[in-house]
C-alpha cells in the first residue's frame, strides 16, 4: 500500500468546498480522504504544499486532441472520416469510430498536461450531420487501455454551417441547407426506429416459433444487421448521448424539436447563441458545452461569440462546461478560457466547476474524475494562487497520484534540443 | 478641455502616480501630475479607477479580415498578384468591422493594419486608431511599412481557386522579393540619372521607399530561419526590418539583438505548436532578456484583438516583469511604429488615448470602463456612471 499525504494547501475539492490548509490523502492513485483533519497512516509520504492551492485536474469536454497532426494527410482524413468505403463518406456515419485514431503518445496530451488538463473528450469533427463515435481519456496512463475512461462515450453530430459547407458547398451534395441537415438526422433516426421495429418483430416471431414447436422449415429469418444503425439504436434506448455541434439559436430550437420528436439525450456543443433560447434549453435540462471564444468569429453563425455565454447559462440553471475545442484554441488554455468567462460573469465556483466536476458529469465520468472525493482518481494540480487569476502559475500536475508535470524541472522541447541556448537562458 | 482626476495613473514612461490628474485639451494630453484638478477645468472624477494609455497592437488584419464575414469580407491578400508592393491596406480597411468594437472595448486604441502573409510582397500597411467613421478619420500613419512574407507560406491552404500555386518554398519567395528589390534599385538609379525619362511606377515607388530607408519592411518570420533569411536580405539590400511572428525567436535571440531589429511577437495564445515543436511560451521574455525591443501582438484574427491585454498577462504568468509586459503593449509598439512621440504613454503632448480600468488589466476581475481616443469618449461599459462635472477645485 502506497500512501501520500499532501498537506498545508488550500484544497478546492471541485464539489464547491474549499478546505483551507487541508490534507489530501492518496492511496494507490486514488483519493483516500480530503479534509482539515485527516488521519495520516504512519509510513505515508508527507508532501508539504503550504501556501499553495490544489484543484482537481481539469476536464476538457470537447476536443480533437491526439488524433491528427498538422501535415499528416492520412490523419487529417481520419479526422474527417473520409477514408474507407463509400458508405463512410456520406453526411451520416454513426459507426465511424474515433477509437482507432486515438494515439496515446501524441504530443497534444503533453500539451494538455502542461495546462492541467487530465481528462479529455476526444471526438470527430463537425463536417457531418452524424460524425461518429467518441471517447473519453486520461491525458496520462500506463497504456491506452489504462487511459481510456469511457468508450464509446457518445455520438458526435453537427448542425448549421459546417455540414452545409462540407456537403452543399464543397461537394454539391445534400445537405446543402438547414432543412437538409435536419432531414438527414431525422431520416437516420427514423431508420434506426424502423431497424429496432424489425428487430422486435423478429424477436416476437422467434418467440412464437419457439412456442409452436421449433419447426426448422418455419424458422423466421433474422433481419439484416446494419453496424451503422447500432449506435443510433443505443442512442434511442438512452444508452448513449448525442453531442451536437451548434452555434445559432434557430439551429438550437431545431435540435430541441427533433429531440422532443425522437426522445434521446443530448448536449449542445459550442452553444454560441444559446442565451437567446435559454428558457427552452433550461426547461429540457439540456447541458451546454460552451466555447471556444478566444478566437475571432470565423463564421457568420458565430456572431454572438463571447465569454458572457457561460455566466448567462449558469444563471438560468443550465448545466455547463467550457471547452477550447483544441486545436481551435490550444488545450493548455482551458484554464485561461474559464478565467475569461469568470471575468464576464460566471461565478467563481461555477468557473472551477465548468472545467472539473461539471464537465465530468456531462461526459458521464464523474464516478472517476472531476472532484477530489474519496475513491476517485487522484488527478489534481498545484498552483501558486487561485487558478483563475491571470497571473497564477501552474506548478505541478498529478494523474492517478503520479507527478506528470513539474514546472521546476520541466523543459520545453527546444531546451532539450538546443543545450547551447539553454545554457544561455536557463 | 477636461481633467480626469482621482485616478491611479500608469504613465508607462515614468512610473505610477497613485492619485493624480490628467488634463486633456484638443485631443492631446496637456498635463499629468499627482493631486487634484486645476481650478476652472471640467472634471471627471474617476473614483479611484486605474488609468492606462490605450494599448497598441503593431500587427493585425483588423478591418481587412472582417470578423464573421471571412468570405466576402476578406481583403487582406491580393492573392493572384503574388507580389504587390503598391497595394495599400488603407483602401481595404472596413471601419464597420465588429472587431473594431471589440478592440475599443478591450482598451486597444491603435493598431497597425496590414496585408496578410499569403503574398510575397503584400502591400503597404497603415497605423490607425480603432474608432472613427472613416478610415481617413482613423489614420495615424499611412504607408507605415511594406508587408513582406518570405516564410514558406503554404498557399494552397488559403486559396481555393485555380492555381498559381507557386511560389512553394522560401527559395522561390526570396527570388521574387529580390527581383522586386533589383527593379526598385534600377528605378531609383534611373530616377537619379534621367528623371525626365522615368515614368512613375506605383509598385516600384514602394520598393524605392524601402531601399531608401523611408519605410521598414514588416517581415513575417514564424521560424528561426525566416528571421535569419530576412535579416540576411536586409543586410544585403540595406533596408530596415520589423520582425513579426517569431514562434522560434528565442532560438535566434542573439542574432536579432545584434541586428537591432525590433520584434512583434505572437500571438502566444494561439496554436503555436502548429508552426513548430520548438516554440516557447517564454519567447517574448527570452528576446527581451537578449536585448531585443519586444511588442506583443494578437496577429488578429489569429488571436482576437480584444485579448491583447491577456497576451501581456500571460507573459507575466510566464515570469515577465509586469512593467515590461505593459511596455510590450504600449510604448514599445509605439516606438517600433515610429510613433513614440505621439502614442504609447501618458505624457504631456501625446494623443489623449486613455483607458479607465476598474482595476489592473492583469487581474481577472478588471474591466474596461471608459475609453477615450483623441480625447473623445468612444466606449463606456454598461452601468459605469462617472461623468464630467463643471469644474474642479484646486487642491
Amino acid at each position: 500500500m502506497a500512501w501520500q499525504a499532501y498537506v498545508g494547501a488550500d484544497i478546492y475539492t471541485g464539489t464547491g468546498e474549499m478546505v483551507a490548509g487541508g490534507t489530501l490523502l492518496v492511496q494507490d492513485g486514488r483519493v483516500a480522504a480530503v479534509g482539515k483533519r485527516v488521519d495520516v497512516p504512519s509510513g505515508a509520504a508527507i508532501i508539504d504544499l503550504g501556501g499553495k492551492t490544489v484543484v482537481p485536474g481539469f476536464v476538457e469536454a470537447h476536443c480533437h486532441a491526439a488524433v491528427f497532426s498538422m501535415g499528416d494527410a492520412s490523419l487529417e482524413l481520419d479526422m474527417k472520416g473520409g477514408r474507407g468505403e463509400k458508405s463512410r463518406q456520406g453526411p451520416a456515419t454513426p459507426d465511424f469510430d474515433f477509437f482507432y485514431n486515438f494515439n496515446p503518445y501524441h504530443e497534444h496530451l503533453q500539451q494538455a498536461l502542461e495546462g492541467g488538463v487530465t481528462t479529455l473528450m476526444v471526438r470527430p469533427g463537425s463536417g457531418k450531420v452524424i460524425g461518429g463515435l467518441e471517447l473519453v481519456t486520461k491525458a496520462a496512463g500506463r497504456s491506452r487501455e489504462d487511459m481510456i475512461l469511457k468508450y464509446p462515450a457518445g455520438i458526435k453530430m453537427a448542425f448549421g454551417e459546417n455540414p452545409k459547407r462540407a456537403f452543399g458547398v464543397s461537394r454539391r451534395q445534400s445537405p446543402s441547407t438547414r432543412m437538409g441537415v435536419a432531414a438527414t438526422l431525422r431520416e437516420r433516426l427514423n431508420d434506426a426506429r424502423n431497424y429496432m421495429a424489425r428487430q422486435k418483430a423478429y424477436e416476437r416471431k422467434l418467440a412464437e416459433w419457439e412456442a409452436a414447436g421449433r419447426d426448422p422449415a418455419q424458422r423466421p429469418e433474422p433481419p439484416a444487421a446494419d453496424l451503422a444503425m447500432e449506435p443510433l439504436v443505443k442512442l434511442l434506448r438512452g444508452e448513449l448521448w448525442a453531442h451536437i455541434h451548434v452555434h445559432r439559436d434557430d439551429d438550437i430550437t431545431t435540435i430541441l424539436r427533433i429531440g422532443d420528436e425522437f426522445g434521446f439525450r443530448y448536449t449542445l456543443e459550442h452553444a454560441t447563441s444559446s442565451f437567446r433560447v435559454i428558457e427552452e434549453i433550461a426547461a429540457r435540462n439540456v447541458p451546454c458545452v460552451v466555447g471556444p471564444a478566444l478566437v475571432t468569429r470565423d463564421k457568420i453563425e458565430c456572431l454572438d461569440q463571447g465569454f458572457a455565454t457561460p455566466g448567462l447559462l449558469e444563471k438560468a440553471g443550465v448545466k455547463i462546461a467550457i471547452t477550447t475545442d483544441h486545436p481551435v484554441v490550444p488545450i493548455d488554455l482551458l484554464r485561461l478560457s474559464a478565467s475569461l468567462a469568470h471575468r464576464e460573469g460566471l461565478s467563481a465556483e461555477g468557473t472551477l466547476r465548468a472545467i472539473t466536476l461539471g464537465a465530468a458529469e456531462i461526459l458521464g465520468v464523474a464516478d472517476r474524475v472531476g472532484s477530489l472525493e474519496e475513491g476517485k482518481d487522484a488527478d489534481f494540480q498545484v498552483y501558486d494562487g487561485w487558478p483563475f487569476e491571470l497571473r497564477a502559475r501552474l506548478l505541478q500536475v498529478y494523474v492517478g497520484g503520479e507527478l506528470v508535470y513539474d514546472l521546476a524541472t520541466h523543459k520545453e522541447e527546444w531546451e532539450l534540443h538546443y543545450p547551447r541556448l539553454r545554457a544561455r537562458f536557463g | 478641455m477636461f481633467a480626469i482626476t482621482n485616478t491611479r495613473i500608469y504613465t508607462i514612461t515614468h512610473g505610477v502616480i497613485p492619485a493624480g490628474t490628467v488634463v486633456v485639451d484638443g485631443g492631446r494630453i496637456v498635463s499629468v501630475a499627482p493631486g487634484g484638478a486645476p481650478a476652472g477645468v471640467p472634471v471627471l472624477d474617476a473614483g479611484g479607477r486605474y488609468l492606462f494609455p490605450g494599448f497598441i497592437d503593431a500587427y493585425t488584419l483588423l478591418g481587412v479580415h472582417e470578423d464573421a464575414n471571412t468570405d466576402m469580407g476578406f481583403d487582406a491578400d491580393e492573392y493572384p498578384m503574388i507580389s504587390g508592393p503598391g497595394l495599400r491596406v488603407l483602401d481595404a480597411v472596413y471601419p464597420g468591422d465588429i472587431a473594431f468594437r471589440d478592440a475599443v472595448a478591450a482598451g486597444v486604441t491603435t493598431v497597425m493594419a496590414s496585408p496578410g502573409y499569403v503574398n510575397v510582397v503584400g502591400g503597404l500597411t497603415a497605423v490607425i486608431k480603432t474608432a472613427g467613421a472613416t478610415v481617413d478619420d482613423m489614420l495615424v500613419k499611412d504607408k507605415a511599412a511594406l508587408r513582406v512574407a518570405v516564410s514558406g507560406t503554404p498557399r494552397f491552404m488559403f486559396y481555393f481557386g485555380p492555381p498559381p500555386v507557386d511560389p512553394r518554398d522560401r527559395a522561390q519567395e526570396a527570388a521574387i522579393f529580390e527581383a522586386d528589390l533589383q527593379r526598385g534599385r534600377e528605378y531609383l538609379a534611373k530616377k537619379a540619372s534621367r528623371p525626365e525619362d522615368t515614368e512613375p511606377d506605383l509598385h516600384l515607388e514602394a520598393i524605392a521607399a524601402v531601399l531608401e530607408g523611408r519605410i521598414p519592411v514588416l517581415a513575417r518570420a514564424p521560424l528561426n530561419h525566416d528571421v535569419s533569411n530576412i535579416l540576411w536580405l536586409a543586410r544585403k539590400w540595406g533596408f530596415r526590418v520589423l520582425l513579426e511572428g517569431l514562434f522560434e525567436g528565442h532560438l535566434v535571440a542573439d542574432e536579432i539583438a545584434q541586428s537591432g531589429a525590433p520584434a512583434i511577437v505572437g500571438p502566444m495564445l494561439a496554436d503555436r505548436r502548429a508552426y513548430s515543436r520548438y516554440t516557447s511560451a517564454r519567447t517574448p521574455l527570452l528576446l527581451q532578456r537578449a536585448g531585443v525591443k519586444v511588442a506583443l501582438t494578437t496577429g488578429h484574427p489569429t488571436l482576437a484583438i480584444q485579448f491583447l491585454p491577456v497576451e501581456a498577462a500571460y507573459q507575466v504568468q510566464q515570469g515577465m516583469p509586469e512593467e515590461d509586459a505593459l511596455r510590450a503593449i504600449t510604448i514599445n509598439p509605439a516606438e517600433i511604429l515610429g510613433l513614440g512621440d505621439r502614442l504609447g504613454s501618458i505624457d504631456a503632448g501625446k494623443d489623449a488615448d486613455l483607458v479607465l480600468w476598474s482595476g489592473h488589466p492583469f487581474d481577472t476581475a478588471s474591466r474596461v470602463d471608459v475609453v477615450y481616443i483623441n480625447g473623445k469618449e468612444v466606449y463606456r461599459r454598461d452601468g459605469v456612471d462617472i461623468g464630467v462635472t463643471e469644474s474642479g477645485g484646486a487642491m
